[in-house]
């Protein structure tokens, strides 16, 4: 007779997750160890989706660099290009005029707004909830109609540039973001009825995947990710790029409402307020671009960039999924001699067998939901 | 039409009949190909599988999103498993890394299987075409491709037009007395790779020896129309690969 | 904010003047050239002796002040002319909120240096990126393997010496191979053409 509770070993199991898996955001490819439902190790596997950005940065001149950058974090195309821009603008001693700088705000919180709704509607359809991601993905669709009337692409915009944006904007604009911004205040509530209240949503992620702060810092993580652990630390605030300084905002930080702090709820939560966040920014960026002046773009796009010999600080800032850095190096020629980007996604996802160890295999993709990650961006 | 009680033996209609095809149709009964009849069941339900790589599959999940609702078309299920799937997407770059994959999920699937190839990646190697050395160039190269979708990434409605060229070519094709003409439709294996020892095309459409005798409903119709001659002309490909 | 870059370079040097190479005065001389041309493009940094870039990162780490706990990224850079691979440790500190930058020159034939999953977890992947992009070996990592490319993969793409694979598992490939596969002759010429220009233009032999 076996008494309770006894130590009885089972077999172990290898359960091998992706690359070809619906809930793993594109090819990442888990091998679970598991013991019944119990996850005891968790590897990941990626690669799948390595297309050679650095090696493709190294020969193309600077700027055709931008459409490589897209294809990173394609959900957040517009940050990527911006922080690439900002890192050979400053290589290369290019000014931007205030009003393009204020375009490239909006533009960029946009994108945030975009990329954080692809992150809760995907993350509802991790869990079960099919309807938030058709609800996410209705409001998604209109910040790419608005990104399509400035750049003419729907994904990869290609649109900051060294120099400022490629094309201006339309005069009704800033009317348009601002009728969006309204709107989506609404939505943003309904979101929260839909998903962020919701009983199962809540026992589905919250007390799930704790990532405590020394270990998300230890393990390099930013972003969400971070300030889900209830870390204060966003580079808009710690060290403004752009004009961040001159708008208000708040940064948003978990703080265990509905169960440990740092679980996936917390995570998630802090996606969706960083939502309302941006739109306050949106809006004190389309206020501040009416009263400037200044040209949309002040080296042709087409011009061929010579940045002298040197190498350019190592410039991070916040994306929607963590903080991004490219360490241009240049050698005086055309094209960059050493790009080398920190991927956001990359670190995030390191700290994945760490958090996931003891939990159930179902937890799991909650787990790696709540982390939203971007393959491009890892794999790069 | 009498059923007898010695079983199922239906008498096949025909157009000769005395009743002229309004006559018939007021009895809810219209004459038609068996092929049209098999092809538009088809062709109105392609299914795809989720083979999301890299950006093109966030537009293959716009194609299946709120605005343009790829449901319309029959081709709303993304099946997670390539066994309940017709029409392999491949959205997205696919690596060398990623390659033996992507043939061992094309071979999972069971025929009749179409392939669109969507964005420039996946048709020719796109933008990592002279640099991307973990890049394969194009995806014909491992799978045979029947329409290229290019753009980078394609529009949602560029998807739903290869979507269309698919349920094209399967209208135009002859499924019950000779099977093997998908072999007709199907795209022949890259030029590109010949010379090429090993390479993966090897294993396309083998006339092999070995083909499995039709199941299924189609395998059943055939039985009962040509009474067993039909599989001397055609080696039945409808359930399950054959291998 | 924290301390600045400048600020913590001297710092380095008061604390641990054997472990750092200081700049010989050709060296001083460029570097102020080049901050002549680009006055803040240039992070002040510290070049480490690469057998003693534990110890100071270690310090940088558990220094009270300095407190560097966020390993930001660790980039490479492969110099064929000065036969060096460069290894960069990006260094971020959250409490203090300042930022450093360390740098290592190792042996190209033979890039040794010791691990930092010790001191950060996060070098885990990223010094399994370099290993597997640059061929920089990391002594003392747990799992020091392939990490992007597939496993059987050839060569550190990212060396300025890489060449690219023609074929890989019957699977044509490599830059020119699969679009000019059947050219004519006369195209030949014209292709050689254009890819001497091509590696003139990149300054060096190229593949």
């Amino acid at each position: 007779m076996i008494e309770a509770g006894a130590d009885i070993r089972t077999e172990e199991f290898l359960l091998n997750m992706g690359p070809q898996h619906p809930a793993t955001h594109g090819v990442l490819r888990l091998v679970v160890r598991t013991d019944g439902e119990l996850v005891l190790d968790c590897e990941c596997h990626i690669g799948y989706l390595h297309r050679c950005f650095e090696k493709c940065a190294e020969g193309n001149p600077y700027t055709s660099v931008i459409p490589y950058t897209d294809r990173m974090d394609y959900l957040a195309a517009m940050c990527n290009n911006q922080s690439f821009s900002l890192a050979v603008e400053k290589l290369a001693k290019i000014e931007v005029t205030d009003r393009a700088r204020w375009m490239r705000m909006a533009t960029v919180e946009l994108q945030r707004i975009a990329s954080h709704l692809m992150a809760v509607g995907t993350y509802g359809l991790d869990v079960g909830a099919i309807t938030a991601f058709l609800h996410c993905f209705r409001e998604r669709e209109r910040i790419l109609d608005l990104f399509e009337e400035m750049s003419g692409q729907r994904l990869n915009y290609s649109y900051i540039v060294p120099g400022g944006v490629l094309y201006d904007w339309p005069d009704d604009m800033p009317k348009k973001i601002e009728n969006f911004c309204d709107q989506m205040e609404v939505r943003i509530r309904e979101y929260n009825d839909l998903l962020s209240g919701n009983g199962i949503f809540i026992k589905r992620t919250a007390d799930i995947g704790v990532l405590p702060a020394d270990v998300a810092i230890a393990w390099g993580c930013t972003g969400p990710v971070l300030r889900g652990s209830g870390i204060k630390r966003d580079l808009r605030k710690d060290r403004p790029y752009e004009f961040y300084d001159q708008v208000e905002f708040d940064v948003p930080v978990g703080r265990g409402l509905h169960g440990t702090l740092g679980d996936c709820w917390d995570r998630y939560w802090v996606r969706v307020q960083e939502m309302s966040e941006s739109i306050k920014i949106i809006r004190q960026s389309i206020s501040k671009y009416s009263t400037s002046t200044g040209k949309y773009l002040t080296t042709p796009a087409n011009k061929q960039l010579r940045p002298p010999k040197g190498e350019a600080v190592y410039h991070t800032t916040e994306n929607p999924r963590g903080e991004l850095g490219y360490y241009v190096v240049s050698d005086g020629e055309p094209i960059p001699y050493r790009v080398k980007a920190r991927a956001p996604s990359f670190c995030n996802v390191a700290v994945l067998p760490e958090i996931s160890r003891g939990t159930m295999v179902a937890d799991l993709v909650a787990i790696l939901g709540s982390l939203d990650i971007v393959l491009g961006e890892i794999d790069r | 039409m009498s059923e007898q009680s010695s079983g199922m033996r239906l008498q096949p209609l025909g157009p000769s009949g005395d009743l002229s095809d309004e006559e018939l149709l007021k009895h809810n009964i219209f004459i038609t190909k068996a092929d049209d009849l098999i092809n538009w069941a088809r062709r109105s339900s392609v299914w795809p599988m989720t083979f999301g790589l890299a950006c093109c599959a966030i537009e293959m999940m716009a194609t299946g999103a709120s605005r343009t609702d790829i449901d319309r078309f029959g081709s709303g299920p993304f099946r997670a498993t390539p066994r309940q799937a017709d029409l392999m997407i491949v959205a997205g770059t696919v690596t060398h890394k990623m390659a033996p994959r992507v043939k061992r999920l094309y071979d999972q699937m069971p025929e009749p299987k179409y392939v669109i190839a969507m964005g420039a990646c996946v048709c020719r190697g796109g933008p990592y075409h002279k640099f991307g050395y973990h890049v394969v160039k194009g995806v014909d190269l491992i799978v045979p491709v029947d329409v290229y979708v290019p753009g980078c990434p394609p529009r949602p409605e560029a998807l739903l037009e290869g979507v269309f060229r698919i349920q094209d070519k399967i209208r135009r094709e002859r499924t019950l007395y000779y099977d093997g003409q998908r072999r007709l439709t199907r795209p022949a294996p890259n030029p590109r790779l010949e010379g090429h020892a090993g390479n993966w095309a090897n294993g396309f459409d083998v006339e092999g020896a070995d083909a499995p005798k039709s199941a299924g409903f189609i395998g059943w119709l055939r039985e009962f129309l040509f009474e067993g001659h039909g599989d001397d002309h055609g080696h039945g490909h409808d359930d399950g690969h054959g291998h | 904010m924290g301390l600045t870059a400048s600020e913590i370079v001297e710092r380095v040097r008061a604390a641990l003047p054997d472990d750092i190479i200081v700049a010989t005065e050709d060296d001083v001389a460029e570097a102020d050239e080049t901050k002549k041309k680009a006055p803040e493009t240039i992070d002040p940094f510290v070049l480490a002796k690469p057998e003693s870039l534990r110890k100071v990162c270690e310090w940088l780490c558990y220094e009270p002040d300095l407190r560097f706990d966020l390993l930001h990224c660790i980039s490479n850079i492969d110099y064929p002319d000065r036969n060096v691979i460069q290894v960069i440790y990006h260094l971020d500190s959250i409490r203090h909120k300042h930022t450093f930058t360390v740098k290592v020159d190792l042996d190209r034939a033979d890039p040794k240096v010791e691990s930092m999953v010790p001191l950060w977890p996060a070098a885990d992947w990223h010094e399994r990126e370099s290993f597997d992009l640059m061929g920089v070996i990391h002594t003392g990592h747990p799992n020091l393997k392939r990490i992007l490319c597939a496993d059987d993969w050839v060569g550190h793409p990212l060396r300025k010496d890489y060449e690219f694979p023609e074929e890989y598992h019957g699977i044509p490939c490599g830059p020119y191979v699969t679009e000019y596969a059947n050219i004519p002759p006369e195209h030949e010429v014209w292709l050689k053409e254009f890819e001497a220009e091509d590696a003139a233009k990149r300054g060096g032999p190229s593949s």
